[in-house]
């Protein structure tokens, strides 16, 4: 018995030193660099080390110290640690309209008060201003623009003798019927080569009603619907039904990713965010596109758009200064760097739309976008309104992706849509605080 | 053998191949794509290999001896814990009498129906509290113990005679001694059974991982399979070769005391 018990106790300490692993380190010492804690989503290899290691080599008094989370994983551990109160400067935000709840709760520092003793140059960011503002309270600052876009390889039009999308965006014909029409005019029809994708998300499924400004629940809580609503899935349904785009349903299962259908030539056209030209440059790099569709064949124009007055969708991803923060000062000044032309330099190299765009933007995002018109396109300065964006956005697309679902497997009628949508969403918005 | 028997058998292996095809797909499939590309992975039908085929996918894992040798220092410390704390109040909860016992042990057993999302910010502060975040220590003390082990254990325990305990005490022997030297030497299938379960349950724990953890080098083979899994793209292929080898282990330690798991499952009494 006595030597159990010697042997448990001695047994302790050693499992304590052995299995401890490594302990929190010490904070920062006084002097030397502020150390900025600044927590995203990265496999520690991306885009994001990238931009801090750029922050860091541009800067002496303030270094960022990287806090990577799996970007898969990402949501439900911010959450987790923003709601047991560790001790953060920064974060990013992945999924937006987070943004809401995370304010709410008292997360978020405002950053009105920085702006003006740092002098930041708040006029950059007036494009932003809908998604980073609630309430005159400006809560973030964008790293990256948000903006959705008609990406296509060109040979296939030119092949068939197809006008491109680009040129019906000259004419003021790229309206969302000639998009379904076109991406039945370039389809092969046989369930192997289609005409355009649109991705599984449920956001990607509501660009037409975006863009007129359906918000399905507003600030407010009232329920905003119109034919939009319908318009955008019936979209998506004529499309799948004459085998002009891939399945929804298949995309889903065989787990597809939009890159696959551009890289593999399985659709010409794809309508998706302002960060694929990165992903295309890479996968050209990488050798991941079949060998008919050269870096020179990828275009960008606008989206589709019904209305003489052009609006694209999205938000921009952004970060925030974190309430609880002993850095603000610190942590503010990389999220301005970010915001401005240093940052927007380094994020134009990785192939993303940086929040400001000048001359230098422009010449290194060329690097990836080789033709002309398609850069003008990508960096154009046109209103951008953000989807499903407000307190109910994350509710509302999840409800947005079931009514696809249902609608695309007949399980739904048209005139069943709108009203039974309609009361679903009185529903949310009862039931949210 | 009449016609009755022989479709009655046949039934039987019918059923018996397609509850088998359920567990065999799925390792096949990781088996399989484990060597392939990522264009070829989600390729109807399935080849077995494909003229792309390759080591290629194990390359990318250099990073997974570090992480392999965490997943096994933690899940080590937490099973041979959760041993520990599972037998001992298995004992108390069904060998000695004490106010308030069974009510105890049913609040116990309540906790069992709260998932992990609900505890986790009080833990997760508690942990933080006590400068353990982005430690192995916190998960291992946050696994420290096993309801479901303790109630596997309980009901074991409950089916020895208390007569072989009332005769050891009237010889003098101390509570520990008779734990130890009477009542776990008899609990070797049921001990096994726990120990399989708790070291599939840490070997493949991902959520108080990802909560706990965040130092690179501190990641556990759960965790490390996500360094495939960028923004925007997952790649199966390297991560299906890390779930292949992160098999292999479970595998041998159920193997081995599969006799054992086997009984201790289906113990239910004391064989005379």
């Amino acid at each position: 018995m006595k030597k159990i018990l010697i042997a448990f106790f001695l047994f302790i300490p050693v499992m304590f030193s052995f299995a401890a692993g490594s302990q929190e380190k010490a904070a920062p010492a006084a002097e030397g660099p502020v150390s900025v804690d600044f927590y995203t989503w990265s496999d520690g290899n991306d885009q994001y080390s990238d931009l801090f290691n750029a922050f860091n080599a541009a800067n002496t008094d303030v270094q960022i110290n990287p806090q990577y989370i799996p970007p898969a994983d990402y949501e439900s551990k911010l959450t987790t640690l923003l709601a047991g109160g560790m001790n953060m400067d920064g974060y990013m935000q992945k999924r937006q309209v987070d943004m809401f709840a995370q304010n709410a709760n008292g997360y978020i520092e405002p950053l009105n008060d920085l702006i003006k003793k740092h002098n930041f140059d708040y006029s950059t960011m007036k494009a932003w201003s809908a998604a980073i503002e609630v309430d005159g309270k400006v809560l973030a600052l964008p790293h990256r623009g948000g903006k959705y876009y008609t990406y296509y390889n060109v040979r296939p039009f030119i092949e068939k003798g197809l006008p491109t999308p680009t040129e019906l965006v000259n004419k003021g014909e790229w309206t969302w019927d000639k998009f379904v029409e076109l991406s039945q005019q370039v389809s092969e029809s046989d369930g192997k080569t289609f005409g355009s994708c649109l991705y599984t998300w449920g956001s990607c499924q509501i660009y037409p009603a975006a863009q007129n400004n359906v918000q399905y629940i507003d600030a407010k809580g009232k329920v905003d619907l119109n034919d939009y609503a319908l318009k955008s899935v019936q979209i998506r349904k004529i499309l799948e039904d004459g085998l002009d785009m891939p399945k929804l349903v298949d995309l889903k299962v065989t787990k597809t990713h939009y890159s696959q259908v551009m890289y593999s030539g399985m659709a010409p056209m794809l309508l998706i965010g302002e960060w694929f030209p990165g992903m295309m440059a890479d996968g050209f790099k990488k050798g991941l596109v079949v060998d008919s569709f050269k870096p020179e064949d990828f275009r960008i124009t606008r989206l589709p758009s019904d209305s003489p007055d052009y609006y694209s969708v999205g938000a921009p991803t952004f970060g925030h200064v974190h309430s609880k923060s002993k850095n603000k000062d610190a942590a503010f000044e990389v999220l301005a760097w970010f915001a401005g032309n240093e940052g927007a330099k380094v994020e134009a190299g990785l192939g993303l739309l940086p929040p400001v765009i000048n001359d230098d933007v422009k010449a290194i995002l060329a690097e990836n976008i080789l033709d002309k018109e398609s850069l003008k396109y990508f960096t154009e300065d046109v209103s951008v309104r953000p989807m499903l964006y407000n307190k109910y956005g994350s509710k509302v697309e999840q409800l947005v992706a079931r009514f696809t679902e249902l609608y695309l497997m007949n399980q739904i009628s048209d005139a069943d849509f709108l009203p039974e949508m309609r009361k679903e969403l009185q529903t949310i918005s009862d039931s949210t605080d | 053998m009449t016609s009755k028997k022989i479709i009655q058998k046949c039934t039987t292996w019918i059923l018996i191949l397609i509850t088998s095809l359920f567990v065999v797909v799925p390792v096949y499939i990781i088996i399989t794509a484990s060597f392939k590309n990522e264009r070829d992975i989600f390729e109807a039908p399935m080849a077995l290999w494909t003229s792309n085929s390759g080591l290629f996918n194990f390359k990318q894992l250099d990073k997974f001896p570090l992480y392999i040798w965490n997943s096994i220092k933690v899940t080590f410390f937490c099973t041979v814990i959760q041993l520990g704390t599972a037998s001992t109040s298995a004992y108390a909860f069904s060998k000695l009498k004490w106010k308030g016992r069974d009510t105890l042990f049913v609040l116990y057993l309540m906790s069992m129906m709260i998932p992990i999302q609900v505890i986790i910010i009080p833990q997760f502060m508690v942990i933080k509290t006590l400068g353990l975040y982005n430690t192995h220590l916190a998960l291992i003390l946050v696994g420290s113990f096993t309801v479901f082990g303790t109630f596997l254990m309980k009901q074991f325990f409950i089916t020895l005679p208390d007569s072989l305990m009332e005769s050891a005490r009237m010889d003098g022997a101390h509570e520990w001694t008779i734990f130890l030297k009477i009542v776990l030497p008899l609990a070797k299938t049921v001990l096994a059974t726990v120990l399989i379960f708790s070291f599939r349950w840490f070997w493949n724990e991902f959520f108080s991982a990802l909560i706990y953890l965040t130092s690179p080098e501190l990641k556990t083979l759960p965790l490390g399979m996500t360094d495939f899994v960028s923004e925007y793209l997952v790649y199966f292929g390297p991560q299906m070769a890390a779930a292949m080898i992160s098999i292999i282990p479970v595998m041998i330690l159920f193997f081995s005391l599969q006799r054992y798991f086997i009984q201790g499952i289906a113990s239910s009494g004391i064989k005379g």
